[in-house]
């Protein structure tokens, strides 16, 4: 095995299940983020001698790679019968189970680039810049989803939070 | 005050074990590169071949046969039973590769377009009496001509980020969609849509068969590909929502469809496994079974952990998966009782 490949194997060990989360937050199903991880990292094999900042590299792959898949044609056919976001809270007897539930279930109900804009920014902590590079589109467009979004959390989970530690708008 | 990174955080936590490990993504790179690395032969080998003058083979014939649509021909065991087919052929268009179908349903059959083996977008060819084709919104963007007959581009749904698809009337009665990916211009995919040719429907093949189906579940969708983006499966809805389906001559579940009366049965190849050799585990709503020997799992997700485990009691694979001529039929492939009646 070549130092390379050692290389790549030992991300790929530390990054795999944070990698699909960031995913499953994007898209919302579990197996469908396992499939845009590995085909994320499968592209970034290809390229890992080339590529300076693997992390970005691989967050941005992914995240795009998971809003491809809600794309595709069967996604809402089979939605509704998948391992997909619940579609309303259930309640439970521990609050972090049904914090959970809560959150999932009002992520699903935003389209997802506006998901995938809330998860960079708020869970990874990216800048818009940032976001913006990693998901290919305008600063403008990532201002106006994570607006958008935070509206919409608040609407549907009728809480307050604090958002700006991790990035200012 | 809660902050929202928490939340997002606890939204991630307890997912199933992954499916994948380091060793499955080093495979799909090596995949990848070697699939690169002969797209680019070919491409070079193409594109000598057009400087010296060869004729353009890959172009659609200058006349076309009358078109026909694509219909299901019925099994001669079961000719009063829907059954479930590939409504295309494998073709070539210019570099793009279109494939056997991959997914076959009630309301049609779906092939990937592969361009140096990666996939960049898909080929739907929906039986004729299939005429709602609604996804969100579906507004009208711009209009086509395939062949003589109208097409349209569509978006999906409102806004600007939604998904466009091309869609046409490939013959009389009967729909057709190209789903471009981003790799995948208009132009080129108006030329895969004019390029499809309707030919007589083919059995399509299963690499494993459930025997035993707990309640009155039907069958309504197939993925006969390993190793793609979803693992190869089967999907029963219950017959009153299945029978809607086909009834209202729908692609999608209506909204109000209540989500969760399906059972999913899927295969995936697993030379090892934290569960046990011919053992049903489950959590949740979600059973495994793994087969040592075949060096598959099997997995249920439905509404009852009774009913999975009923259903991976009665799964098996092919004698050998890597020979589809060892597969089965998707109609065979299922209990009699889960196919739904023809109309």
């Amino acid at each position: 095995m070549s130092d390379r490949e050692a290389e790549f194997r030992e991300f790929v060990g530390a990054r795999m299940e944070s990698l699909r989360g960031l995913a499953y937050l994007t898209c919302g199903d579990w197996q469908v983020a396992e499939d845009a991880v590995l085909a994320a990292l499968s592209r970034l094999y290809v390229k890992w001698s080339r590529i300076d900042n693997p992390e970005a590299y691989a967050r941005s792959a992914v995240v795009r790679a998971a809003i491809d898949e809600t794309r595709r044609p069967w996604w809402r056919r089979e939605k509704s019968h998948s391992h997909a976001m619940p579609d309303r809270p259930e309640p439970d007897a521990t609050h972090a189970v049904e914090d959970r539930l809560q959150i999932r279930a009002a992520l699903a109900t935003l389209p997802p680039r506006q998901r995938a804009v809330l998860v960079l920014r708020f869970l990874e902590g990216l800048s818009v810049q940032q976001t913006a590079a990693a998901l290919g589109c305008p600063e403008g467009t990532v201002k106006a989803y994570t607006s958008r979004g935070l509206d919409a959390l608040r609407r549907i989970l009728g809480t307050e939070w604090e958002v700006h530690h991790e990035a200012t708008v | 005050m809660r902050q929202l990174s928490d939340l997002l955080r606890e939204a991630k936590v307890e997912g199933p074990p992954l499916r994948y490990d380091v060793d499955d993504v080093v495979a799909a790179g090596r995949s990848r590169r070697r699939r690169r690395n002969s797209g680019w032969a070919l491409a070079a080998v193409v594109a000598v071949a057009a400087s010296i003058g060869v004729p353009q083979i890959l172009a659609r014939p200058q006349t076309r046969p009358s078109i026909l649509p694509a219909v299901p021909s019925p099994t001669a065991a079961t000719p009063d039973l829907l059954s479930l087919s590939a409504l295309s052929q494998p073709y070539t268009v210019g570099d793009l590769r279109i494939e056997r179908p991959d997914t076959v349903g009630l309301d049609g059959s779906m092939a990937e377009i592969r361009r140096s083996g990666t996939e960049v977008g898909r080929l739907w060819i929906l039986r004729p009496e299939i005429i709602k084709f609604p996804w969100g919104t579906g507004t009208t963007v711009d209009t086509a001509t395939i062949n003589g007959r109208p097409a349209k581009w569509v978006r999906a749904t409102s806004g600007d980020d939604g998904p466009e698809y091309l869609q046409w009337e490939y013959a009389d009665g009967a729909t057709a969609v190209v789903w471009p990916g981003r790799e995948l211009s208009r132009a080129q995919a108006q030329a895969v849509a004019e390029a499809f040719v309707p030919a007589p429907a083919q059995p399509a093949l299963i690499g494993f068969r459930v025997d035993d189906l707990p309640g009155d579940y039907r069958l309504i969708t197939a993925g006969t590909v390993i190793g793609r983006v979803e693992p190869m499966r089967l999907t029963f809805l219950t017959s009153q929502a299945a029978e809607a389906r086909l009834r209202d001559a729908q692609v999608f579940g209506s909204a109000t469809e209540r989500p969760g009366k399906s059972i999913t049965v899927s295969l995936t190849r697993a030379g090892e496994s934290k569960y046990p050799d011919g053992k049903v585990r489950c959590a949740d709503l979600d059973c495994y079974r793994w087969d040592k020997s075949a060096g598959v799992l099997f997995k249920a997700h439905g509404d009852s952990v009774a009913d999975l485990r009923q259903v991976l009691g009665s799964v098996s694979p092919a004698a050998d998966l890597d020979d589809r001529g060892t597969w089965f039929p998707v109609d065979d492939a299922v209990p009699v009782s889960a196919r739904l009646p023809r109309r």
